[in-house]
């Protein structure tokens, strides 16, 4: 039953009970032959105060605590309605601050502290190489990886793990031509489910016995969420999906909760790794330069992960030599041998997302903490000026007999009303805010899918983060005005000449931090924000705006290797053909993309003392004009230059300095070294180009070989061509589509800007220069409504004393000016601290920003001065009105 | 608590109940049927004779907190004029209670009367 309810019938029961009693006594006085009246008015007498009886009365049913707190609550609600400022004030204040943070919090949760949805995933860890840099060949994964034969051989023998397993990520294909359409696949082991103890909610999920050599194709697990999009949750076990053209059968489903062992990249389709002969296009099994699957392993309950990782490190040299295949690099093979293995807790999964984000997701954590102080010296200061105005009407109170406790608990009641106030309205903030910090760092290329889930540490800190802000804060003024004695309090506690110093002092304490943290926060937002903007500005040497990126896929056609270059220039020349394009050129390293090839060079003859890395690309004839990028001398690629004729190469000035070609390179031969999938080979400089930035815009430009494309002997099926265009993209993109449509059905495309492509490469930056700039405005707006709260107190307390003074003769100026003053001192006391501690944080944010000084004096000038002109224009306004008291006024208001 | 309370007394034959005893009384004249708040009174004042006034500041409160310890029982009858009244009635634990109040303080008035009824001469040879 609803106890407010129960509460009120009782109540009128007690009402009917006492007028009974009252009915009866006046009728047996009416028959012992009074008149009515006297009957009456006797009783009354008899009977004395009959609310009070009643409340007496109701004491005795035990509950009269949770009808007090009730009351309170009531009263606390009514008088939070009447002073709509202060409320609106304290709990927007504490909505931005508490929704502000937890949003950050549940970010950071999800990407750093959540464990795998996964049976003990404390008991896990991954196996990784110590020495990666070692490694020849292909790197398909931004993970710790191993070659196919490294892993069969730590499947055979894995002591220290119970249990192990390998994974690697996948795109397949899902369209059959046209606009490319990809599934988010995982390369599963066999034993993969079975680690991670994950049951299937519909068939089976693989076992040992899936994954063999020579395996073909024996199915899928599909996750829940492609279930459901991909099937509406309906039959799906025994159905067949068409993955790189090839059908493979569902027969499996994930639970809802498990998305992989990579955070923030959920899956689509796993299907195991024997199976990957059948759907790509090359045999990745027996390579031994080609690092694709992620180990991981359940750790031996008596086994820590320092022994197993030591242990591997000592097994290290052994399972190399047995992993060694023919097609490793002969010069490399000594560093092979010598890698080392070793072993590394796992129990968060791997994320791609956590390493590029977790400095500046911890950044921002740290950021909005300092939001959250402010939030609170705010919220402190409204409340103590809140309580020093009711002092008075406490004492008067207190003297009339009410009880200290529960003064003080109506306060409590007020800051309880509040805080949950803000925790509701921050929570729903929250929810918003995170939703769309995901959305902001979903792109095309990289989608995003995080957990959200409200779980108990989230709610937790969420309700701790409003209770410290609040109960204390409400708690320490109401406990001081009832300690106060009712007389003095009443004698000083109005508009008197005579205001608190001290407690001003503690106010002005307040305002002072609040303008050192927010000084900390707006100079974070201006370093955070000119970064990004040198990023964006910063020129990479070529011009990307009106670059359009086609990717054009042809797997599908089967075109033999040897005729492949041949077709790729026809694709090429169609797209060139189309009216709008001004020029366009092919590339199997797009700059900026983060993609990369490194070698090492040296001019022949000189193999052993000018041995130099340098970065490669394979461009076509064209490709200079298209991204823009001016030749210095010698010539671009033609069609001279043909797979038979000797390899061509053109350089960067960087190229030219590094390996001291001197001032005139052209027709100098310099020497690439061998690699797992072509020999040592001399390429014949014909031409030199500016620098440009090569893998991302942070790094600055080194020297870069280009080759030409139509010499590559191994040819690929898929390429991305370079298209530059006055027109808009989308009609180019139109035009494209038409094109290839007309060369073949089974041609699969997709399309980026390359710009667009360069902005989504700082996507962290851009991150934290929004959210520090939104942060810095916030702490800037809370500190001003601070001050300007602080200075107008102080009018209101000092009324009469300015009254006192301008009738002595004061000027108004004379007036504006002490007040001002009183602020600037406030401001400059702020400022001085800030600059410290911004110092200090811009330090500790160094290694986030791109061309300037983590203590750029410019910048933190610029601070300080917007800072300060905010600071005085917020108490500008109650000087002025201290200004404007009318002297007589104020005077009788005593 | 005390029968009366500590506003100044209209009567002047009036004595103030000891501590506890209210509960007592009001027990014990719930041994005789149930009775509502207002008969109750009238009882006690009549069977002293006139000289125990219950408050009904007292009274109700005593008779809700009784109800709470689960010592009386209360409903809604008719009384003989015919109007609605809440009826209290003795539960057996009020029973057992009463008992015992009873007996302690039959204590106290042996022992305060074995204290008072001596003759300050009596000791005197």
């Amino acid at each position: 039953m609803n106890g407010r309810r129960f509460f009120a019938r009782r109540s009128s029961d007690l009402d009917e009970e006492i007028e009974a009693h009252l009915r009866m006594a006046v009728g047996d006085r009416v028959e012992r032959g009074e008149s009515l009246e006297e009957a009456e008015a006797a009783v009354s007498k008899e009977f004395g105060n009959v609310p009070l009886v009643k409340d007496v009365t109701r004491r005795m049913w035990g509950w009269e605590w949770l009808e007090r707190a009730a009351q309170d609550l009531k009263y606390a609600g009514r008088r939070l309605v009447k002073s709509p400022g202060f409320t609106i004030a304290a709990v927007a204040t504490l909505t931005l601050g508490i929704g502000a943070n937890t949003a950050i919090f549940q970010l950071l949760d999800a990407v750093l502290l959540q464990s795998l949805p996964v049976r003990n995933p404390q008991e896990l860890a991954e196996v990784r190489i110590a020495d990666m840099d070692k490694a020849r060949g292909g790197v398909f994964s931004g993970y710790p990886v191993v070659t196919n034969p490294l892993w069969e051989k730590l499947r055979e023998d894995h002591q220290g793990f119970s249990e192990i397993a390998a994974w690697s990520d996948a795109d397949f294909s899902r369209d059959s031509g046209g606009d490319a359409r990809f599934a988010r696949g995982l390369w599963v082991s066999g034993d993969f489910f079975r680690l991670l103890g994950v049951r299937p909610i519909q068939g089976r999920v693989f076992t040992a016995e899936d994954d063999r050599r020579g395996c073909g194709l024996p199915g899928a697990v599909i996750s829940y969420g492609f279930w459901q999009q991909e099937f509406g949750g309906g039959t799906a076990l025994g159905r067949k999906l068409m993955l790189n053209d090839k059908p493979v059968e569902v027969i499996g489903i994930t639970p809802a909760n498990f998305f992989g062992v990579d955070v923030g990249r959920s899956f689509d389709v796993a299907v195991p790794v024997c199976s990957e002969p059948m759907l790509e296009t090359k045999n990745r099994l027996d390579a031994s330069t080609i690092w694709w699957l992620s180990v991981i392993g359940r750790l031996d309950p008596s086994w820590p992960v320092e022994r197993v990782g030591a242990h591997l490190g000592a097994a290290s040299p052994a399972i190399f030599a047995a992993t060694l295949r023919p097609d490793y690099p002969v010069e490399s093979v000594k560093d092979y041998l010598a890698m080392k293995l070793t072993a590394e807790p796992s129990a968060a999964g791997v994320s791609m997302l956590r390493d590029q984000y977790s400095d500046p997701l911890r950044f921002l954590l740290g950021i909005s903490g300092l939001v959250l102080l402010i939030t609170c010296a705010n919220l402190a200061s409204l409340m103590l000026a809140r309580t020093s105005a009711r002092e008075r009407e406490m004492a008067v109170r207190l003297a009339i007999g009410a009880g200290r406790w529960r003064l003080i608990g109506q306060v409590l009641a007020e800051s309880l009303l509040l805080s949950l106030g803000g925790a509701i309205a921050g929570a729903l903030l929250a929810g918003g805010l995170s939703r769309g910090l995901v959305g902001y760092l979903n792109t095309q290329s990289n989608s995003v899918s995080l957990d959200f889930t409200l779980d108990w540490r989230w709610f937790a800190f969420l309700l701790a983060v409003s209770l410290v802000t609040c109960v204390p804060f409400g708690l320490a003024p109401a406990l001081r005005a009832s300690r106060t004695a009712p007389v003095s309090a009443m004698k000083t506690g109005g508009p008197g000449m005579t205001a608190g110093r001290a407690r001003l002092g503690f106010r002005g304490a307040l305002v002072v931090s609040q303008v050192a943290l927010s000084l900390v926060l707006l100079f974070g937002a201006l370093l955070f924000t000119e970064s990004l903007r040198n990023l964006l500005t910063d020129d990479p040497g070529f011009q990307a705006k009106g670059v359009l990126i086609a990717g054009l896929d042809f797997t599908r056609l089967q075109i033999p290797v040897e005729k492949r270059g041949v077709f790729q220039g026809q694709l090429l020349d169609r797209i060139r053909a189309i009216s709008g394009v001004d020029a366009a050129a092919n590339t199997n390293i797009v700059p900026l993309s983060g993609a990369g090839w490194g070698n090492d060079v040296w001019v022949d003859g000189h193999e052993a003392t000018q041995r130099q890395n340098s970065n490669f690309s394979s461009v076509s004839p064209g490709y200079f004009e298209t991204l823009r990028i001016p030749r210095v001398a010698g010539r671009d690629f033609d069609d001279q230059d043909t797979a038979q004729s000797p390899r061509m190469a053109i350089v960067n000035e960087a190229f030219v300095k590094k390996l001291g070609l001197g001032s005139n390179p052209i027709g100098m031969r310099f020497r690439r070294e061998a690699t797992p999938s072509s020999p040592e080979e001399v390429n014949e400089i014909v031409g030199v180009v500016k620098d440009t930035k090569y893998r991302h815009i942070r790094r600055p430009a080194g020297p870069i070989a280009y080759l030409d494309i139509t010499q590559d002997k191994d040819a690929d099926t898929s390429m991305r061509v370079l298209v530059r265009s006055g027109l808009p993209m989308e009609t180019i993109e139109a035009a494209i589509r038409r094109s290839i449509h007309e060369v073949s059905l089974g041609i699969s495309f997709d399309f980026e800007g390359l710009q667009d492509q360069i902005r989504q490469s700082l996507l962290a930056e851009r991150l934290l220069a929004t959210l520090s700039g939104f942060f810095g405005g916030l702490a800037v707006v809370l500190a001003m409504i601070g001050l300007y709260g602080v200075m107008s107190y102080t009018v209101a307390e000092r009324t009469s004393e300015i009254g006192i003074r301008m009738a002595l003769g004061a000027r108004r100026g004379d007036v504006t000016a002490m007040i001002l003053s009183k602020a600037a001192t406030l401001v400059a006391a702020g400022l001085a601290v800030g600059v410290g501690l911004s110092l200090a944080a811009g330090s500790a944010a160094g290694a986030l920003l791109f061309g300037l000084q983590p203590r750029d004096p410019v910048t933190l000038t610029i601070a300080v001065a917007v800072l300060a002109a905010v600071a005085l224009g917020a108490s500008y306004l109650p000087a002025r009105r201290a200004a404007a008291l009318d002297p007589i006024a104020s005077l009788k208001d005593e | 608590m005390s029968a009366t309370r500590e506003k100044p007394n209209p009567y002047q034959n009036r004595v103030e109940l000891l501590q506890g005893t209210l509960d007592m009384l009001i027990l014990q004249t719930l041994q005789w049927g149930s009775q509502h708040g207002y008969g109750i009174s009238q009882a006690i004042r009549i069977r002293s004779g006139e000289v125990l006034q219950v408050e009904t500041g007292s009274l109700y409160p005593a008779l809700h907190r009784l109800e709470r310890q689960r010592w009386v029982r209360s409903e809604w009858k008719l009384t003989e004029s015919n109007q609605r009244a809440k009826y209290y009635r003795i539960t057996a634990t009020g029973k057992k209670q009463l008992a015992s109040d009873h007996g302690r303080w039959q204590q106290m008035v042996e022992a305060i009367g074995a204290i008072m009824g001596v003759e300050p001469e009596a000791g005197e040879p």
